[in-house]
């Protein structure tokens, strides 16, 4: 195996020399997870009564073991939990917006953290150089925020973290990335992609110098990536990951054909999402994952909600490591006729579009598309049209300069339902 | 039925209400709670720690 940074860390951290010796390490490593859970934990003794971890050597064992959901994590969270309160180091709470469901509380200890600071120091360096400055442009203020860490792994690089948190005044934010000499910038899709498109319409002399451009926290479809990378003539990497997860899951390197998985921490599965039937690599379906290492809270084939292709060959960057390519958006859909994936293609595609929500009811489609200034809609429509996206419904198209982004920006986009929000 | 007086357990010195500040994640809060007069030990309840403590942790932890 000869891959980038990623590999060779993950390769390091295990002692495995090659593919077969790391998923031969990765079952060892599912076992020993199985046992500790189901010692320490209300919630994994219960779910894995008749589990013999014994029989877990190889993936295609994987479906001995249930799958878990973020429903199940709601209900009985706290009874996840592994270990004693007093070593829990950071909780992070997921609320979903719109509705009054119970959120998600996600616990980890110092040294869970430790292994998401380690994965964004070598992660990051798929993409920079020792020496960079990097505009964080996601929470960062809170000890065990996911800028935070993120920081902590860039002084490792070294890499010195422009701090901005998420972007709420687009011109301010994008002022400060320039005055602080920022190479990299690390945001939310369409909050980078509203600073590609203020950027873009100055004088060529007031503009950032980015070396690259890192998306996370919610899903980049390849129409907005594109867009993003010709408006700030830069390469632009993804990042899959969730906060469950530790944040930190799988990272694009520079042949840009999905994102390496972190496979020292995390085991990935591709699932039917209809039947829960484990799918082959190559195929779309939704992404499930298993953590390693982790001490306060496990997470044993816990389903995403994502949709995507996991890829094993070899990568263009020589890693084997396994990737992840997003596609297709949210398993679940707030409306089954309409895909977030497919109408962010249409959407995205347009000049001038920054955001959008969107909403279905009877027939129609109310749609409202955010822009530095109002969006062309005649361009819309066509893209509506000749994507399909629509699905036949009447469109109610509304187009509007966009005001800044709501909240921290870090809850996933979903489409509305009637006058609520599901994700 | 009238509370019933809380008594520190080291003490012995009938607790009093006070205002008890809270320090999470950088940030501080406070609430009423009862405490000891003498060496200010503070009695949580498991009302306002699964009531106010509980909203103001969950509101401070977003990512």
């Amino acid at each position: 195996m000869s891959g980038g940074p990623l590999e060779r860390w993950v390769l390091a951290d295990t002692g495995c020399k090659d593919r077969a010796a790391l998923e031969a390490w990765q079952m060892a490593r599912l076992r020993e997870t199985v046992v500790y859970a189901r010692e320490k934990s209300r919630f994994y003794a219960e779910l894995l009564r008749g589990v013999d971890p014994s029989c877990l050597r190889a993936r295609a064992d994987l479906p001995l073991l249930p799958l878990t959901t973020a429903e199940q994590l709601r209900a009985r969270g706290g009874d996840w939990l592994c270990c004693a309160a007093s070593r829990v180091g950071r909780i992070v709470t997921l609320k979903t917006s719109g509705t009054t469901a119970e959120p998600k509380r996600v616990f980890f200890t110092e040294s869970d953290l430790e292994r998401t600071v380690d994965f964004f120091t070598h992660g990051m360096r798929e993409l920079i150089a020792p020496g960079e400055r990097v505009g964080i442009l996601m929470p960062s203020e809170q000890p065990g925020s996911v800028g935070d860490l993120l920081a902590r792994g860039l002084a490792r690089i070294p890499a010195e973290a422009v701090k901005l948190g998420p972007v709420t005044d687009v011109a301010a934010t994008y002022r400060a990335l320039r005055e602080a000499g920022c190479g990299c910038a690390v945001g939310i899709p369409v909050q980078v992609l509203g600073l590609a498109c203020y950027g873009a319409a100055l004088p060529e002399p007031e503009r950032l110098r980015l070396r690259s451009v890192l998306l996370s926290a919610d899903a980049a479809h390849p129409a907005l990536v594109k867009r993003v990378g010709a408006l700030l003539g830069c390469p632009v990497f993804t990042h899959f990951g969730m906060t469950e997860l530790g944040y930190g899951g799988a990272v694009e390197c520079a042949a840009h054909r999905g994102c390496h998985v972190r496979e020292n921490d995390l085991l990935v599965e591709v699932i039917d999402p209809e039947t829960g039937a484990p799918l082959p690599p190559g195929q779309r379906g939704e992404l499930v994952f298993t953590t390693l290492r982790r001490e306060a809270m496990p997470f044993l084939r816990y389903r995403s909600g994502d949709l995507g292709v996991l890829r094993t060959e070899r990568c263009g960057c020589g890693s084997r490591l396994a990737r992840v390519v997003p596609e297709g958006g949210r398993a679940a859909r707030t409306d089954e006729r309409l895909s977030l994936w497919e109408l962010d293609g249409a959407i995205f595609s347009c000049d001038g579009a920054v955001d959008f929500c969107a909403r279905a009811e009877g027939e129609a489609l109310y749609l409202t598309v955010f822009g530095l200034e109002p969006p062309d809609k005649g361009a819309l429509r066509a893209a509506l049209l000749a994507s399909g996206a629509a699905r036949g419904l009447r469109v109610e198209l509304e187009c509007r300069t966009l005001r800044g982004f709501s909240g921290t920006g870090m809850d996933k986009r979903a489409l509305t339902k009637g006058g609520g929000r599901e994700t | 039925m009238a509370e019933r007086e809380m008594l520190c357990g080291k003490c012995g010195c009938p607790l009093e209400p006070r205002r008890v500040d809270f320090e999470y994640l950088g940030h501080v809060f406070f609430a009423d709670a009862p405490r000891c007069p003498k060496c200010g030990e503070v009695y949580l309840s498991e009302e306002l720690v699964r009531g106010r403590v509980a909203e103001v942790e969950m509101e401070l932890e977003n990512k």
